[in-house]
């Protein structure tokens, strides 16, 4: 009887506070399916931190891999009256219903690092182009490989095929390969489905079967470790340099990938403008929100980061701005 | 006296199931213990078997007092009760079926584990001594249904009890199987073991019994010498009324003209059988278990699919029979599995019998004239004397195993088939629903229908029917017309296959 | 004749997954000679062991009939906190003696729920698999964990010859194998899987089997994490991730069935392990196009359940003749 009581006086006390929230400031919802990637921690705290320096207030929620929650979430945005909806969806189909309720209530919604999969609505998409930094990326370590003047057998560690991203970075990376097919090889191709037992086994069979691959290209940042796990079982993990070597490129430029390239031991990764990314996301917002006209889709060119601009580029690499646990 | 019991008394609430019952069992006598369903055998027993506690009254047990707090301490006090349902694990070896409760065990390194060998050595042991001769390692899934009977005795034996309660043991068994049984019995009474054995087939009572217990509606009607007693005097005790004669008797013939007929049809178990139904005739088919009398009638109601072979009703060719198609044409199945084919058991009493009916009494667009369902089916609940108290609320599992039957065969009769197809239709049920349902189909036959009747009792196929098939192995070996019915000839018509398969 | 030929179906039936192992053996040697050598299948047993030892827990729970959805979870904390703790300089010993308590503490909690509240073990293990997930991250703070050289060295250890992690899988499998096999436990597993009323009425104590299987299935989660972990050198917040229907996948593979009482940890998931990496392996070795790998891995746990559920229907059908 008495915890009925308590969550019924708890009840009252929310509603009192939140009715009571001052709604001078703009508000900004910002629903995120997950936080179960280092990439979606730093994107919602750029978020974050862009909304504080752009003194607005924000409701934020997280869906874990929920889309229904996430439908409910956004709901509740709406019925709290938010001015504006910053959305990373569950997938390119279930933003869709989302996307006509905020329609639908005349709140701006942005939509982060996904296309939706209908082109119906008012919605602004902001993505990084996987498939011209990947494309950059590689090129880079083509240009490494014929400047060496060797032959390499090449591997790829490919993502989860049912996500686009991981679709558009094989793309990429297969279209920049054949440019350098006088010096490239590609040997093996490792599916992963994002999951890192899968990669280190995938790496290490894959040197079983081409003991001679001396250039590899992982379709995330985050797989490195299982990588190089397998790199120094095969006795192949050395740095730049070193006659060992092996050309090693990523993708995201996360935690890990900027400790290599400190170390010396990766030679490029392309990186998302996560910092770029959230401040077009809200310029976006306040943009519909004073009538300007605005594009469907905003592009984030990224760029790429290696030994030669590490030092001035870090500053734009979400992953050198966290603390890498050591 | 090994075994006393004193005035027992037993209330679930307001109901008195017990009324002062007093049981007496000596060293090496069986006591039959006979009553129709719901007359308290089970809750004597259980009360036995340390289930539950009586209401009031005493035991007694080798002089001394008897008081068990769960089945395990009756089970250590040497109480042992073989139920109709076997306590069997498939999964598992018979020898692992064997020790479950308790392996023999050897220790190693402080550490104590099974020890296979002597388990083995034991089981064989134990299985030479029932004169079974399967493997201790063979599944247990793969025995018959016999073995696995004996299988089951052969467990409580092990634990050398002095008294094993059977409840219907031999439904699941053949006729010979059951001899066999019953050699074990004898033996197990020679060696002193007390046995009560609980029944509805009052001969098998008569022949293994010393003395019999009668009980109706909770209370003890007589416990007296097998050879004061006979099986009508049996019956009345039991029903409490005499009943005129055990199978009703009937005036009517088959008439000329074919209903049903069926040539070589072969699938499954069956190989070419060929046989005929006249209208108003009872056919009854006997065989041993496995012989293909239930699959025949599967394939024939289409419920298996035959691989070839000729079906002809009233004299047109049936292709693809099915369910749906039978009954429309007036042709019902009786199932063997009540319980899992026939019954929707948590459906009340009047959804489960208007559930065949439901097809014909269509009209005007399809919809179902309710009210006329309605009295219909209650019409056909009191012709079959089914006992309930709300037809449309209670559940059919609320009902006893004869007043469910009722209902399955009140669902075909409000049909009013032409023919009736009933598999083994008084398996486990009392005498008195027993002579219900005889009365009933002999009312159907009078209206003009025929019966397809497997059954493997031989007195009620000799009872009730016009001529016997017999099958064996998938096949029909001999036929019966009435008037040179001959039990020992029956028998052994449906042994002869068998004894052929054993020499083999 | 036909009784002849039955038989051998029957045979083959019963060791399907035998067989397809065989076959994807011969398959993957004709077509790559790296395949069928020493180093490989040495390759495939390292990169199993993992997955071994979780499949063999779960094992022990499909056989009560049960399910433990919470195994993932389990191994990506035990992950996260040895991970911690090594990070911070505590014996690798210690952490892994406290994160073996937490997969067992996991095991306990499952158990409780299952038998105290009489919650079905879906639920139950659905919850815990939540709560260690949301735990996990918690602790980690979303962060890859890159773990110190002295694990990854463990992880590629090897004693008389033989790697640590494969060293690890035998034992574990050997041990499951003889308590299935050897002991009363082993024996009431089986029986309280097949029926838990007949089981009690045979003397059994449903609840004490139920909570020791729980307690092995969270152990050996804990101890797949750590040989996991052992070799990966660090762990992202994906760890573990649909780990527990890899680890139903392999013992379904291996004839344990789903509904309880059949199946086996030796031969049966041990072998379905084997299949599964052989085939991962078998198919980068020859270069598979990527799209090929999930449908393959989708078409023989198709191809298996087929094969249960055909034996199933002979089973009953044989039940209904009352044969043998």
């Amino acid at each position: 009887m008495g915890y009925k009581g308590l969550i019924a006086l708890l009840g009252i006390f929310t509603l009192f506070f939140s009715c009571r929230q001052p709604k001078e400031k703009t508000l900004i919802g910002i629903s995120f399916e997950t936080l179960q990637t280092e990439y979606w921690v730093a994107s919602i705290d750029a978020l974050k931190a862009s909304c504080e320096e752009n003194e607005l207030d924000y409701l934020e929620a997280v869906a874990n891999s929920d889309a229904n929650r996430q439908f409910e979430q956004v709901n509740n945005f709406i019925s709290r009256g938010v001015d504006g909806i910053v959305i990373a969806p569950k997938d390119a189909h279930t933003v869709i219903p989302i996307i006509k309720a905020a329609n639908r209530a005349g709140i701006p919604i942005v939509v982060y690092n996904r296309l939706p999969a209908l082109n119906k609505g008012t919605y602004t998409t902001i993505v990084a182009d996987n498939y011209e930094i990947t494309k950059k990326t590689v090129r880079y370590m083509g240009d490494l490989a014929r400047t060496s003047g060797k032959k390499y057998k090449a591997m790829i560690l490919i993502g989860d095929l049912g996500d686009t991203n991981a679709v558009m970075r094989r793309k990429g990376f297969n279209d920049a390969i054949r440019e350098y097919s006088d010096v490239i090889e590609l040997v093996a191709e490792v599916p992963t489905e994002w999951n890192q037992e899968k990669a280190l086994a995938g790496v290490t069979n894959a040197l079983q079967a081409n003991p001679d691959i001396g250039f590899i290209f992982s379709s995330s940042d985050f797989l490195f470790p299982s990588v190089i796990s397998a790199l120094k079982n095969a006795d192949k993990y050395y740095p730049i340099g070193h006659e060992k070597h092996i050309i090693l490129g990523g993708f995201d430029g996360d935690a890990m990938a900027y400790k290599m390239l400190k170390s010396g031991h990766l030679d490029v990764t392309g990186v998302q403008n996560v910092y770029y990314e959230c401040d077009l996301a809200l310029r976006a917002i306040m943009g519909i929100l004073e009538d300007k006209p605005l594009d469907r889709i905003l592009i984030d060119p990224g760029f790429i980061i290696h030994q030669q601009n590490l030092e001035q580029m870090s500053t734009y690499m979400w992953g050198a701005g966290l603390n890498s646990t050591e | 006296m090994l075994l006393k019991m004193n005035k027992i008394s037993k209330s679930f609430g307001e109901v008195a199931v017990l009324k002062s019952i007093d049981l007496k069992l000596e060293k090496g006598q069986l006591l039959g213990l006979v009553g129709e369903n719901g007359a308290g055998k089970s809750t004597l027993m259980n009360i036995l078997g340390g289930l539950f506690a009586p209401s009031r009254g005493t035991m007694e047990l080798n002089a001394e007092p008897f008081i068990p707090n769960s089945p395990n301490d009756a089970l250590k006090a040497g109480i042992a009760f073989v139920h109709q349902e076997l306590n069997l694990f498939t999964n598992l070896t018979v020898m692992e079926n064997l020790f479950i409760s308790d392996f023999p065990k050897k220790s190693m390194l402080g550490l104590s584990f099974l020890d296979r060998k002597k388990a083995i050595r034991k089981t064989d042991e134990l299985l030479s001594e029932m004169g079974l001769s399967i493997s201790p390692l063979a599944k247990v899934d793969q025995l018959t249904a016999a073995q696995q009977q004996l299988l089951e005795i052969t467990k409580i034996l092990n634990n050398s009890p002095q008294i094993i309660i059977f409840d219907e043991p031999t439904t699941s068994l053949t006729r010979y199987e059951t001899e066999k049984l019953f050699s074990l019995i004898r033996k197990l009474k020679a060696d002193g073991t007390g046995i009560i054995y609980i029944s509805h087939n009052l001969e098998d009572v008569m022949l293994l019994a010393d003395q019999i217990m009668v009980l109706r509606d909770g209370q003890l009607i007589c416990q007296e010498d097998k050879t004061a007693l006979s099986i009508p005097k049996l019956v009345k005790a039991m029903v409490g009324r005499d009943l005129d004669q055990y199978f009703p008797s009937r005036t009517t013939m088959p008439a000329e003209e074919n209903l049903l007929e069926v040539k070589h049809l072969f699938g499954g178990l069956v190989q070419e059988v060929s046989f005929s139904i006249r209208k108003q005739e009872v056919l009854g088919f006997y065989g041993l278990v496995g012989a293909g009398r239930s699959e025949l009638a599967r394939l024939l109601y289409g419920l298996d699919p035959f691989t070839s072979g000729n079906i002809r009703w009233k004299r047109n060719k049936i292709s693809k029979p099915s369910p749906t198609k039978w009954v429309h044409e007036g042709m019902a199945f009786l199932t063997e599995n009540r319980r899992e084919e026939g019954l929707m058991i948590q459906q009340s009493i009047e959804k489960n019998i208007q559930l065949a009916g439901l097809t014909k009494e269509r009209s005007l667009g399809n919809l179902i004239p309710k009210q006329i369902i309605k009295n219909k089916v209650r019409q056909q609940a009191n012709a079959n004397k089914i006992k309930y108290h709300d037809i449309s609320r209670q559940a059919v599992a609320t009902l006893s195993g004869g007043n469910q039957q009722k209902v399955v065969l009140a669902k075909w009769l409000l049909l009013g088939p032409e023919l009736l197809i009933l598999d083994e239709p008084t398996k486990g049920i009392d005498i008195g629903a027993r002579h219900e349902i005889y009365t009933l189909t002999n009312n159907l036959v009078k209206a003009g229908s025929s019966i397809l009747l497997i059954s493997s009792d031989i007195e009620e196929l000799i009872g009730l029917c016009d001529r016997i098939l017999v099958m064996s192995e998938g096949r029909l070996t001999k036929e019966f017309q009435k008037g040179s019915f001959d039990r020992s000839n029956i028998l052994a018509a449906a042994l002869h296959g068998q004894e052929k398969d054993e020499k083999r | 004749m036909k009784w002849i030929l039955n038989k051998n179906m029957q045979r083959l039936l019963d060791n399907s997954t035998m067989v397809l192992f065989a076959l994807t053996v011969l398959f993957f040697s004709l077509l790559s000679p790296e395949f069928f050598s020493f180093n490989n299948f040495f390759n495939i047993l390292v990169q199993g062991a993992a997955l071994a030892i979780l499949a063999t827990g779960m094992t022990f729970v499909l056989l009560t009939a049960g399910i433990d959805l919470s195994v993932g979870s389990i191994m990506f904390l035990v992950g996260v906190i040895s991970g911690k703790m090594v990070v911070s300089g505590l014996p690798l010993w210690f952490a892994g003696v406290i994160v073996l308590g937490i997969g067992l503490a996991f095991g306990f909690v499952n158990a409780l729920f299952i038998f105290r509240l009489k919650v079905i073990p879906f639920i139950v293990t659905l919850a815990t698999f939540y709560a260690g997930r949301g735990l996990g991250l918690l602790i980690s703070d979303t962060r890859a964990i890159n773990l110190p050289e002295s694990l990854l060295k463990l992880g590629s250890g090897k004693i008389w010859g033989i790697p640590v992690p494969i060293l690890l899988m035998l034992i574990v499998v050997f041990l499951a194998y003889f308590i299935l096999t050897r002991t009363n436990f082993g024996k009431h597993v089986y029986a309280v899987g097949h029926d838990p009323e007949k089981s009690r009425k045979a003397g059994i104590s449903v609840n004490r089997v139920l909570l020791k299987v729980y307690l092995i299935c969270g152990f050996c989660a804990a101890l797949g994490g750590l040989v996991a972990i052992s070799q990966l050198g660090a762990i992202s917040p994906t760890f573990g991730l649909q780990s527990e229907f890899m680890a139903i996948a392999a013992a379904i593979l291996g004839g344990t069935s789903l509904f309880g009482g059949r199946g086996s940890v030796f031969p049966g998931t041990l072998i379905g392990v084997l299949l599964i990496q052989s085939i991962q392996n078998g198919l980068v070795m020859i270069n598979a196009d990527p799209y090929l790998h999930p449908l393959i891995t989708g078409s023989i746990i198709f191809l298996i359940v087929m094969i249960d559920s055909l034996q199933n229907m002979r089973r009953k059908k044989a039940k209904k003749l009352g044969l043998n």
